[in-house]
């Protein structure tokens, strides 16, 4: 058999192989919550008490489980009651969050939903206790009546990205209470989800806390806002004062039964037993990546005393992890294949080491024959004239040869963690810092000089297409600048057509997009089926320097 | 890491499913018709040029490292390095990764010795391992252009912000230039300074070019009937959505 069908057969296995990997789970069995489970949620409805929670099967892919309290303690469903959809986009990527409320047509449940832009606040309901749920779509927000949503605002209008949510359902109306990624709640209110009024000025501004809390939950007491913060390993409820302000009642989770626990995601409180159930994570340092968190769901009952006594006084694990999968062991061989690859590639540095030293070595070398060469007599063209020629021929070559060698000592000397403060370490660091990285940017700003070169000798219209293209750079090119905004400031709002800013954005995001897209289907195909070509043996021309 | 979905493997085997049938089709004497493409049939223009001129030729090979798109470009690569060692010409090539140097290296000398000229030109004359830094690449390899003056310059794979350095040290040196890549947003770079400029799928179809193998022209076949597909959906989908916007069904299915 030649050498070109051997390597044949040896890439039709390997391409195989990572397809296997690629279209087959990397383990099968297990439960749905087997990598973790965070963000609790507890309802109770004739006097049965239902908890939702996010299990994860993978790390970043949520689903919602649901169990039923019983004498013998919570009885998990076996299968999850919402999951993640490929026909949404809201929720590509997973569920998160939950809260729930009970409403005349059964259970709402409100999750933020993972995707590949930001996360959206959808809903589901259920009529048979949480057993199924039917999705329907995001929440919908706005200050007017107007609850116009779009592509990029599904929601509608925010006035903030959001980081979590709260939601309570009291007669016949919705409160929902946004926690924003900059630590502000606002208030929302509606009849349904999909028509809540958003109250322009937050109900709490930034200052409540000094960093950012793991989770957070609102119960309405009385019709007024209690808000629970969970930092950390520290539980925190605010309520409203007599002069308007918010004051805390604290509560530290006492070291003892799950000392090591951080209490990190979800906290929803429910006001019917004066819990909090919450998420907690074990701390584990050098935790292996993709190996299951240590996660336990936790009761925390609270009680409302301002005498001194604390908030809380015990918390109770009750969930952990579900069964563990079985690994089929695919990615032990894609990741073997990695680490190979990372050592031929390491080798393949000092061949092309080899080269530049082969190269630059020879440049010196011949130079120096003729720096010794008597003058008039030129072994070499340029030969003759010592010094001067030496350097003209051979002096990067040395500089390079030069650095290079101070360079591999100062990184084998300079780069360990002993070398902290030595000379080696502050060498190297001045030749990467104060050299290596200047010059990179230097020639970066080069470029800057060459686009103008570039572009006068392009946009001389010598043609009809090469005007378009001018036409269209002009636009692109004022439209996004201040002067464009000014000049559009100038044109009524209904002839956007002559807003350069809007034309400039048409032109980049549906012509240019539009062509793009093209681009890459056909680059994408393109790259399939040469790789398909790979695979099977079929293409020679990769085969080519091999017999 | 993430896993195909459903949607995926389907299409990835209705697409693979096309190129094969149509590879066996034209293996077994099915006529078709491959669209001449400038930039790729004046390869040959390129290097008799650049031999007339007795200047060098320079082929880079972009910052691909061990992929589908280096070994496209060591294809043409190979096939321009022959042509060149007919015509007793060097071929620089300057390298960003030192895998692509291992194996540049073979095809440059397989190249010359299947024309008899083995060991006419130095490797480490010809072939140089530049730097995986693009400013330093960029640099390096725009010097080498204009030191030697180079006759013809190909830019084959992918390419970041070098490009236009590499592009314009060609332009000042009068070089012969033809680009082909599939780095999209290097495109207006390559060309409003090089001579031809060749890219998205062209890139993949570039092999097919050289010789007509019956299985590089099947799969360029097998690649248009995908997209005929993909159009159709596309267009399907767009008038769908339009006229059918009430019905959720739809929708999420055109959401899959």
């Amino acid at each position: 058999m030649s050498k070109r069908n051997i390597l044949k057969i040896i890439a039709f296995v390997v391409g195989l192989y990572f397809f296997l990997e690629y279209i087959l789970p990397e383990k099968v069995g297990g439960e749905f919550d087997s990598y973790e489970v965070n963000s609790p949620v507890c309802v109770e409805k004739q006097g049965k008490k239902l908890q939702f929670y996010v299990g994860n099967y993978y790390k970043g892919r949520g689903n919602i489980g649901r169990m039923v309290k019983t004498d013998s303690g919570w009885k998990k469903d076996p299968k999850p009651v919402l999951q993640r959809s490929l026909f949404l986009r809201f929720d590509q990527y997973g569920l998160a969050e939950p809260d729930c409320a009970m409403t005349p047509g059964g259970l709402t449940l409100l999750y933020m939903g993972q995707n590949e832009k930001e996360p959206v606040l959808c809903f589901a309901e259920s009529s048979d206790d949480g057993k199924t749920f039917q999705k329907k779509g995001p929440a919908v927000f706005a200050t007017n009546d107007l609850f116009k949503v779009s592509e990029n605002n599904p929601n509608g209008f925010l006035p903030d990205k959001i980081k979590t949510f709260a939601a309570e359902y009291a007669n016949g109306q919705w409160e929902v209470f946004l926690f924003t990624m900059t630590y502000r709640v606002f208030r929302a209110a509606g009849p349904d989800l999909k028509h809540l009024r958003l109250e322009e000025e937050p109900l709490v501004g930034a200052t409540l806390t000094e960093k950012s809390p793991n989770a957070f939950d609102v119960a309405l007491e009385g019709g007024a806002p209690t808000l629970f913060y969970i930092m950390d390993r520290e539980i925190l409820k605010f309520k409203k004062d007599a002069s308007g302000q918010w004051t805390p009642l604290t509560w530290k989770a006492p070291a003892g039964n799950g000392s090591n626990d951080t209490m990190y995601a979800g906290g929803r409180y429910n006001s019917a037993d004066g819990t909090l159930y919450l998420g907690t994570r074990q701390t584990q340092k050098g935790r292996p990546i993709d190996s299951p968190f240590e996660t336990t769901l936790c009761a925390v009952k609270l009680r409302d005393l301002s005498d001194g006594s604390p908030l809380a006084t015990e918390m109770t694990f009750y969930k952990k992890v579900g069964a563990q999968p079985r690994p089929t062991y695919l990615s032990y061989g894609t990741e073997w294949a990695g680490k190979f690859l990372t050592v031929v590639g390491s080798f393949a540095i000092f061949i092309a080491m080899i080269n530049l030293m082969l190269f630059h070595g020879k440049k010196i070398y011949q130079s120096a024959l003729n720096y010794n060469a008597p003058l008039g007599e030129e072994k070499l063209p340029g030969g003759g004239a010592p010094m001067r020629n030496f350097l003209k021929n051979a002096g990067y070559s040395a500089v390079f040869l030069i650095f290079l060698a101070v360079m591999i000592v100062c990184a084998l000397k300079g780069q360990t963690d002993e070398a902290e403060g030595t000379g080696w370490k502050t060498t190297f660091d001045f030749l990467f810092n104060a050299i290596q990285a200047p010059m990179g940017s230097a020639v970066f700003s080069m470029i800057t000089f060459y686009m103008i070169s570039a572009a006068y000798r392009s946009f001389k219209v010598r043609s009809l297409e090469a005007g378009f293209l001018m036409a269209a750079a002009i636009v692109c090119m004022v439209g996004q600048m201040p002067i464009g905004e000014l000049l559009a400031s100038l044109v009524p709002e209904s002839w956007k057509l002559l807003q350069l800013p809007w034309l400039s954005g048409k032109l980049l995001s549906v012509l240019n997009a539009a062509a793009y897209r093209a681009v890459l289907i056909g680059t994408l195909i393109g790259s399939v089926a040469i790789s398909l070509r790979i695979w099977l043996g079929l293409d020679n021309s990769v085969y080519s320097s091999v017999d | 890491m993430d896993h195909a979905t459903l949607p995926i493997i389907i299409f990835i085997l209705l697409f693979s499913s096309f190129i094969i049938t149509m590879i066996i089709l034209t293996k077994r004497g099915k006529e078709v018709f491959l669209r001449p493409i400038n930039g790729l049939k004046v390869i040959d223009d390129a290097i008799g040029r650049a031999a007339e001129e007795d200047r060098p030729i320079m082929f880079n090979l972009g910052f691909d490292d061990l992929s589908v798109n280096l070994f496209c470009s060591l294809a043409v690569m190979g096939y321009v390095v022959r042509k060149a060692a007919k015509l007793s010409m060097p071929v620089y090539v300057p390298l960003a990764q030192p895998l692509a140097y291992a194996m540049a290296e073979e095809f440059w000398k397989d190249g010359y010795a299947a024309m008899g000229k083995e060991g006419m030109f130095a490797v480490e004359d010809c072939l140089r391992y530049m730097s995986s830094n693009q400013s330093a690449l960029g640099a390096g390899i725009a010097g080498w252009i204009k030191r030697d003056h180079v006759g013809a310059n190909f830019m084959f794979g992918t390419y970041g912000f070098e490009s236009m350095m590499l592009a314009e040290a060609g332009q000042q040196a009068g070089a012969f230039q033809i680009a082909c890549t599939p780095s999209f947003y290097q495109v207006p770079f390559f060309m409003v300074s090089c001579d031809y400029t060749v890219f998205g799928e062209e890139f993949y179809a570039a092999g097919a070019y050289f010789n007509r193998d019956p299985v590089l022209t099947g799969s360029l076949v097998g690649q248009d009937y995908s997209k005929l597909v993909l159009l159709l959906l596309i267009v399907l989908g767009s008038l769908l959505l339009t006229i059918f916007q009430k019905y959720d069904y739809l929708r999420l299915l055109l959401q899959w």
